[in-house]
């Protein structure tokens, strides 16, 4: 099998004040690069699963990595609406559908 | 700072703690990852140590006691009185 993703390496953050740069969004598409986009798998198995390996792209605040239940804004999928978490759409990337969660009305 | 921003914020390093180390699980050689797990595990430790000299022991088997066995003095971690409440509404 073989994998290419595409997307820019992480980026290093301190302590507490962890803020993402620009390298986050592709500045032409908008794009969430934080998250490895698939763009070809091998010789795919029947019956088999295939995960996009994740990079470490920084993380958020602390509070907000708690309340949220993940410090990968990336993995952020809440079942209930958005508003449980009133979280910016620079943080979570507006075109990531995952940021606002999947299973919002 | 007092003892509930401290538990807070030391709730809150501790469950980044977590969840990076569930990262770096699967990403051992990740040197942006190891190093945000080493910060922010520093700066944990100040934390826990600022609470024990400040409230006593925050665990029954690795905390220092002072003058008498400190550990068994209410509340327990496990009981409602000894957590502080986190802002932000509950999940609906």
């Amino acid at each position: 099998m073989k994998n290419s993703v595409m997307g820019m390496p992480g980026t290093q953050h301190d302590l507490p004040g962890i803020t993402r740069d620009a390298a986050w969004r592709d500045g032409k598409q908008g794009r969430c690069t934080c998250i490895p986009q698939e763009t070809s798998i091998d010789c795919v198995m029947l019956a088999t699963a295939y995960v996009p390996f994740q990079k470490f792209c920084g993380t958020w605040p602390p509070l907000r990595s708690l309340l949220a239940g993940t410090v990968f804004p990336e993995l952020f999928s809440p079942y209930c609406k958005r508003e449980y978490v009133n979280l910016e759409p620079e943080v979570t990337c507006g075109k990531n559908p995952l940021g606002g969660g999947c299973h919002h009305e | 700072m007092n003892r509930d921003a401290i538990l807070t914020e030391l709730m809150e390093l501790d469950f980044m703690l977590v969840d990076l180390q569930l990262f770096l699980d699967t990403h051992p050689c990740d040197q942006d990852a190891l190093k945000q797990y080493n910060d922010i595990l520093a700066k944990a430790n100040v934390l826990r140590e600022q609470y024990e000299s400040l409230c006593g022991p925050l665990y029954s088997f690795r905390s220092f006691n002072r003058g008498h066995w400190e550990w068994y003095r209410d509340p327990w971690p496990w009981q409602y009185s000894f957590n502080v409440d986190l802002p932000g509404e509950e999940c609906r």
